[in-house]
């Protein structure tokens, strides 16, 4: 549970640490920095969604070692 | 073969996905006509009018999409679940939200070739835009350019492409977007991401003999149901007139 804590924390600091200009498409939405912030913190299914997405990434980058 | 492509431009995220299917006209137009809708909402009928008229193998939307619905305006369905039997016969490729899901497997049901969408909303990164743009299109390149006829191998080939793309891309972000939208892709036809019976009866029937004795059941169930609606309707009328 405190590595959850842990990515939640990075993510971000991630999303804190981008310029102004940065921003990203999620279908019909523009989610800005300040935007995706906000999301994170109070969306639950957002904040779980990209919470699985980097836990996906990790296990996908330790696939791509062994096969 | 002619092709359509219908790619409406209305608002920011329009503005990228027009400029993204243009790959697919390049790589269409060796292969015939192409009639090209975009740049400007795009009505419904125009879209109809353009599938009855030239009778297109190929149809191509990049835009907004729905569940049920692919769009070609703010409150403009261009194609609806209940238009599925117009994509029958031809070879479907999209790049819009969520219309596999259920759009794209009724289309399959009535008999699309394929159907190549996504089950999820499309998420992309604008600093890393090229990398989303060169998946987007990659099937329908596999396809007409390299020859690749077999849509299971397809399927995986797109899959393989994305697993590129995230391997190029410069930030987390990105890798983790291109992560969900390769996840969401679905190239629905035979052999591959063929959608499931929602009817415990219909999988049933399709498990045990197969998809085409299921479609010929239906087929014998909905000429049943026209002759039992018929006669009912002459009894009411023979009984109203004595």
């Amino acid at each position: 549970m405190s590595e959850v804590k842990d990515l939640e924390k990075e993510v971000l600091k991630f999303l804190e640490t981008r310029n102004n200009s940065w921003v990203f498409f999620l279908g019909a939405e523009k989610l800005n920095k300040d935007d995706t912030i906000k999301r994170f913190k109070k969306d639950k299914k957002f904040r779980s969604l990209v919470l699985s997405l980097a836990v996906k990434r990790a296990i996908d980058s330790f696939k791509v070692e062994t096969d | 073969m002619s092709s359509l492509v219908i790619r409406p431009k209305f608002d920011e995220v329009t503005g990228y996905s027009y400029k993204w299917a243009e790959d697919t006209i390049q790589i269409l137009e060796p292969t015939g006509p192409v009639r090209d809708l975009g740049g400007a909402p795009v009505a419904r009928s125009t879209v109809h009018e353009s599938i009855n008229q030239d009778n297109p193998f190929y149809v191509v939307h990049y835009d907004h999409g729905e569940e049920e619905s692919w769009m070609g305006g703010p409150d403009e369905r261009v194609i609806k679940v209940e238009d599925a039997p117009l994509l029958s016969g031809r070879i479907v490729y999209t790049m819009n939200c969520l219309s596999a899901k259920k759009l794209g497997a009724e289309a399959w049901k009535k008999k699309a070739i394929v159907y190549v969408g996504y089950a999820d909303v499309f998420a992309f990164m604008p600093e890393e835009e090229d990398l989303f743009r060169q998946a987007a299109s990659h099937g329908l390149s596999l396809y007409m350019v390299e020859g690749v006829k077999d849509w299971p191998t397809i399927k995986s080939k797109m899959v393989s492409k994305y697993d590129e793309m995230i391997s190029q891309a410069k930030s987390y972000w990105t890798q983790m977007w291109l992560t969900h939208d390769r996840d969401a892709l679905r190239v629905i036809a035979d052999g591959v991401d063929e959608p499931k019976e929602e009817c415990p009866v219909s999988r049933t029937i399709e498990f045990l003999f197969g998809r085409t004795v299921l479609e010929k059941l239906r087929g014998i169930r909905d000429s049943l149901y026209i002759r039992i609606s018929l006669i009912l309707i002459i009894v009411k009328i023979l009984g109203s007139a004595y």
